[in-house]
């Protein structure tokens, strides 16, 4: 893995990318499941999934790509309507995008995809793409049964078959003897060609080796594994179709699959000729499927030659070098653009003689052009002929790249020719054959070819001076056709020659010398085709040897099944040797999410509130300098400064800085704030995999997605909100039956719901269950040891529900693999207290459950009220403050051991916040107390205060980990002389203060909090 | 004089990847997330000397962006680059054949890229 090589901005960019299109195909994914025919839906997945395989293959991630790849795939055949929308190829599809996050949150994490498991999901995948389990379309009609890639052996059908056996096909014969032994002469059959036009293939002249385009581990071994298949079905079908030529719209279809997904394979590895050919095969059975040709018998022939040939060829990689040896395939191609242009369909002459000879080895060099009539062209419709494409990129050294550079010029070249033959003033034709011209003479150049430089040069200027005058071109076709064979030869020669190379080194780029060095190791141990592969590498010496006219060539590129099988070894079992503690976790659904907050993470800025921010920094500078000048005159001027003239101006000087850091402020928050989306956009499929896993149908139903918050509290809320909502659907929603007995709608209904309450943001998670019941709750919690009997009976029922929070609770009866051990919910309220915010439960029996998480907007800073208690100051999260008051010490009341007051009707209870801090009192209470009133939830508590000071916005600092977790006390901050102020908790307030009044008297203050109070306040000072 | 080549695709990873690969070896580049992006740029860019671009964008595809600069006198003979996958059926021929020099395959490894492109200018 080339990791390391790129910037690593590149890979943060990737990776934010990366994520982006997952959060894209998710719910698309899921939607899709609702509405299977969405195709508009399928496209908005198919493309994300498609960027995501490009990425990932630039940056060399191959598992990512391998993955990403398969899934584009089968996502491309559901596009394409082949196959259908089933809940099985909806879980794997969601599988592997699991597989996908998974692999790209170990990338953003520690710099590599990490050990994921994704091969069964690709196992999966390729048994769904080969019809295995999926319902293909087509399915009455009589198709060659494909199998899946993973087997071993081709059913002996295939062999039986007339068409197929062939001891020249290595791959076949290695199987093939438990079968009636063919005499290689008396191989006739009906389709009168088998043994001898494979023999012919296999005389054909090899042409130069070279290099192909494998990413990633057996990749090669795969594109051999299943163009096996593919060669066999198309055998298969093929003879099935001459059978039965008729009303077989199924099978052709199928066959032209065959071929064009033989094409898309070979182009990805970049074998050329392979392309080519299947191109051209999978045209002609378009045209066929379109029913411009009749499968005739000698269509069917070719057709099995041109498998034939696709099977020699694919006989010819190297699977431990990677490299392709290929053959000329000019004939056959010559006789397949022949029918295409609506010639003669036929045989190359020489098979058609092979056939009726003997099988003795045909003289490959024959009368190459005999069978090519050109001319057939010019009973074509006026139609854009279009070129052979040769794809690039992956060539290993500089001639390389110059040969196949300029072989696709010639080649667009050739097909303008072609167009303009017809109509000789088509304009793009001629302005690409320019265009051609002028790349093969930059590229002769480049590397150092003068002659055929200039010749290029020359020939493009002829087309210049044609395009100039508005010449018909089809009067120069033939001198152009000319001009650049001649060109194309020039070029063959100086390659042949090997001028190319040598010519190049002074003027190549540095990086191209090491290039071919590279590829070569990575292909010997990752190429190396696995043991299961063996009935598809290429020979088994022993079988071929025997026979007369074997294919030499063949023989001795194909590695020994005996070679192969250890050089394997090692790569299969280099995978699963490195495990890391992460990988059992890594492989299940869903388990991720609490890594997301340690990474570091990128963000996503809108380019305006940059410069907004660069505005305001420069804004800044100034009003340094004016500070700088104010400080100057004061020391310059000596006793005649106008002070009050300075005090003037710096005041001024205060308020612009006041506005423009409260611009910064804001602006930087708003940088920070993301939408809540980003963490609701899992839950969907969350909720989908636990109904399914339970067996309850539920509907999630979403609001307020787009309400943002900061992004470092967007990043831990989703681990409790996964715990919610599993609780919700676990142990809230009913089963079915009892939904219906009770009156309810049978499928549950989950509510997620983000909206703003003042300074905060509340996330609601609402379900239509059963509602806690507070009775059960105390029983259960008393059972468990939670509590006491007697503590039970002070609490109320708002209480009692507050103990589904409580630690090593759980009231599930059973068990379940999605929630009820009792740490979830604890888990939650420790999440979200350190968040700064809250939890609040709401429940009714038979009606539902709702739970408030109330969130800061951001975790940096909030508005405080600041008061005075025994002489220190503390800050009031103002969020929870209510109102300030002042009450007269006479009116309070004592219930139950807790003073109160009634405030405008209603009881509030009052505690001295000095008592709860555990801090010298004073002094006698004052007759009138300066109390303030805070609501934990909707309930309310009055705190008695020394003195109210004023209301600040004030920056959270967390105490630090040695303070250890100070109940009552949720951080602290400086303020602006430096000094440090503890942040109360409101809700661990109320909580001490209700379970102070129920578990001692009035004078049973507890010495711990003092402790620890004074500590606190001693140690955030230092 | 260094060559000034636009490349465009929609995805950041790639257009940045290929940039960087492309500055690291001299050349001038410009980026554009898709066809009609790049139209534009085009206009307000100095002359470009070679485009790579992408097939599968939003707003505007490859091929369209192709054949609309195609169109114009000043682009009509610069090398394309398609730098695309398999995956695009049957245009892919017909976008080919009239509009770009090359087609390369996702992935190629940008640095043989380079060579493709230098080939190309000469």
């Amino acid at each position: 893995m080339s990791q390391e090589f790129f910037d690593p901005e590149l890979f943060a960019d990737f990776i934010a990318e990366a994520k982006e299109h997952l959060e894209t195909i998710e719910p698309n994914l899921l939607e899709l499941e609702k509405t299977p025919d969405n195709l508009a839906l399928l496209n908005d997945i198919f493309r994300p999934m498609h960027s995501l395989k490009g990425a990932s293959g630039f940056l060399g991630l191959n598992r990512i790509n391998q993955l990403a790849h398969k899934s584009e795939n089968i996502l491309d055949e559901l596009r394409k309507g082949s196959m259908v929308v089933t809940s099985e190829i909806m879980d794997v599809i969601l599988a592997s995008t699991d597989a996908l996050r998974q692999m790209i949150d170990n990338l953003e994490a520690n710099n590599s995809e990490g050990d994921v498991e994704i091969d069964h999901i690709m196992a999966q995948i390729d048994a769904i793409m080969a019809g295995e389990s999926a319902p293909a379309p087509a399915a009455a009609e009589p198709q060659p049964e494909p199998e899946a890639p993973a087997e071993s052996a081709p059913p002996l059908a295939a062999q039986a078959d007339p068409e197929v056996p062939c001891p020249a096909s290595a791959e076949e014969s290695a199987e093939e003897s438990p079968a009636p032994a063919p005499v290689p002469e008396e191989g006739e059959n009906n389709a009168g060609q088998g043994m001898s036009t494979k023999d012919w293939v296999a005389g054909l002249p090899a042409t130069g080796a070279y290099e192909l385009t494998a990413f990633g581990e057996g990749h090669l071994k795969d594109f051999i594994d299943e163009s096996s298949e593919i060669i066999e079905n198309l055998n298969m079908g093929l003879l099935e179709l001459e059978e039965n030529p008729l009303g077989q719209d199924g099978l052709v279809n199928d066959l032209f699959r065959f071929f064009h997904n033989m094409k898309g394979n070979s182009g990805i590895i970049g074998y050329t000729e392979l392309n080519a050919l299947t191109h051209e095969a999978e045209t002609l059975l378009n045209k066929v499927r379109q029913g411009e040709i009749t499968p005739s018998h000698e269509l069917i022939d070719l057709l099995l030659l041109v498998v034939d040939v696709m099977e020699a060829l694919v006989q010819k990689i190297d699977v431990t070098s990677g490299q392709a040896s290929p053959f000329d395939t000019s004939l056959v191609l010559k006789q397949l653009q022949q029918v295409l242009a609506g010639g003669p369909i036929s045989l190359p002459r020489e098979v058609l003689a092979a056939k009726s000879a003997s099988p003795a080895a045909p003289d490959p060099t024959a009368e190459v052009e005999a069978a090519a009539p050109e001319e057939q062209a010019k009973n074509q419709p006026v139609e854009v002929v279009n070129p052979t494409i040769i794809p690039v990129g992956s060539e290993g050294d500089d001639a390389d790249v110059f040969r196949v550079t300029v072989r696709q010029q010639i080649e667009i070249i050739h097909a303008a020719l072609q167009t303009l033959k017809k109509d000789g003033t088509h304009k793009d034709s001629i302005d690409a054959v320019y265009r051609c011209l002028i790349a093969v003479k930059n590229a002769c150049n480049f590397v150092g070819q003068n002659d055929i430089k200039v010749y290029a040069e020359r020939t493009a200027g002829i087309v210049e001076q044609g395009r100039k005058t508005n010449l018909d071109f089809g009067l120069m076709v033939d001198l152009l056709q000319q001009e650049v064979g001649i060109i194309d030869d020039m070029v063959q020669k100086a390659l042949s020659e090997g001028k190319i190379g040598a010519a190049t080194e002074p003027g190549a780029a540095p990086a191209a010398a090491e290039e071919p060095a590279k590829p070569a190791p990575a292909a010997q141990t990752e190429k190396a085709p696995a043991p299961q592969a063996q009935p598809s590498t290429p020979a088994n010496p022993a079988v071929t040897a025997p026979k007369p006219s074997a294919p030499v060539p063949a023989a001795a590129s194909a590695p020994t099944p005996a070679a192969a099988a250890p050089a394997a070894k090692p790569s299969a079992a280099s995978a699963p040797s490195k495990p890391k503690s992460s990988t059992a976790k890594a492989a299940a659904p869903a388990a991720p999410a609490n890594d997301a907050h340690k990474s570091s993470s990128t963000i996503r800025v809108d380019h305006e509130r940059l410069d907004h921010l660069m505005n305001l920094i420069g804004e800044l500078i100034i009003n340094r300098n004016r500070y700088t000048m104010i400080a100057r005159s004061l020391e310059d001027g000596g006793p005649e400064v106008d002070i009050s003239h300075v005090a003037q101006s710096l005041s001024e000087t205060t308020y612009a800085m006041a506005r423009i850091s409260d611009d910064l402020q804001d602006t930087i928050m708003k940088v920070r704030m993301v939408p809540v989306s980003s963490v609701f956009s899992r839950f969907p499929r969350l909720v989908r995999d636990l109904s399914r896993k339970s067996g309850k149908e539920v509907d999630l139903i979403m609001e307020g997605e787009e309400t943002e918050l900061d992004k470092s509290v967007v990043e831990v809320i989703g681990d409790p909100l996964v715990h919610l909502i599993r609780n919700s659907v676990d142990h809230g929603i009913e089963s079915e039956e009892v939904r219906v007995a009770a009156g309810k709608p049978a499928k549950g209904k989950v509510t997620l719901r983000a909206f703003h309450k003042g300074n905060s943001v509340a996330i609601e998670i609402e379900d239509d269950g059963k509602g806690i019941d507070p009775e059960k709750m105390r029983e259960v919690a008393i059972r468990k040891g939670v509590i006491t009997p007697e503590e039970a009976s002070q609490l109320d029922d708002r209480e009692s529900i507050e103990l589904i929070f409580a630690p090593g609770f759980s009231s599930a009866e059973k068990i379940t693999d999605i929630s009820g051990r009792g740490v979830g919910m604890d888990v939650v309220r420790t999440n979200i207290k350190n968040l700064k915010g809250s939890v609040n439960t709401y429940s009714e029996v038979g009606k539902g459950t709702r739970f408030t998480l109330s969130l800061p907007l951001t975790l940096a800073i909030i508005d405080a009220l600041m008061v005075n208690v025994s002489g220190q100051m503390y800050a009031i999260p103002l969020d929870a403050v209510s109102e300030t008051t002042k009450i007269e010490s006479v009116r309070l009341t004592d219930v139950k051991g807790r003073k109160a007051v009634t405030l405008r009707g209603e009881v509030l209870g009052i505690v001295e916040l000095s008592e709860m801090l555990g801090l010298p009192r004073t002094d006698p209470l004052p007759d009138v107390l300066s109390v303030v009133v805070i609501h934990d939830n909707e309930r309310r508590l009055g705190l008695v205060v020394d003195r109210l000071l004023e209301r600040q916005e004030i920056v959270i600092k967390p105490l630090g980990a040695y303070l250890g977790d100070l109940k009552g006390i949720s951080g602290a901050t400086i303020m602006g002389d430096g000094s440090v102020i503890l942040i109360l908790d409101p809700h661990e307030i109320y909580v001490m203060s209700t379970s102070k009044a129920a578990s001692m008297g009035p004078d049973g203050d507890p010495a711990k909090p003092q402790a620890g109070m004074s500590a606190a306040a001693a140690a955030a000072r230092q | 004089m260094s060559k000034h080549i636009m490349v465009v695709d929609d995805s950041k990873t790639i257009r940045n990847l290929v940039a960087f690969v492309l500055k690291a070896e001299g050349f001038k580049v410009s980026t554009a997330e898709d066809g009609l992006d790049a139209i534009e740029k085009l206009y307000a860019l100095e002359p470009v000397d070679l485009i790579v671009s992408d097939v599968n964008m939003p707003r505007m595809d490859g091929f369209t962006f192709i054949k609309t600069i195609r169109t114009q006198e000043a682009y009509k003979d610069i090398p394309i680059i398609v730098l695309s996958t398999e995956g695009q059926e049957q245009d892919i021929q017909t976008g080919m054949s009239l509009g770009a020099n090359l087609y390369m395959v996702k992935p190629a490894q940008p640095e043989k890229m380079v060579r493709n492109i230098k080939m190309l200018l000469g």
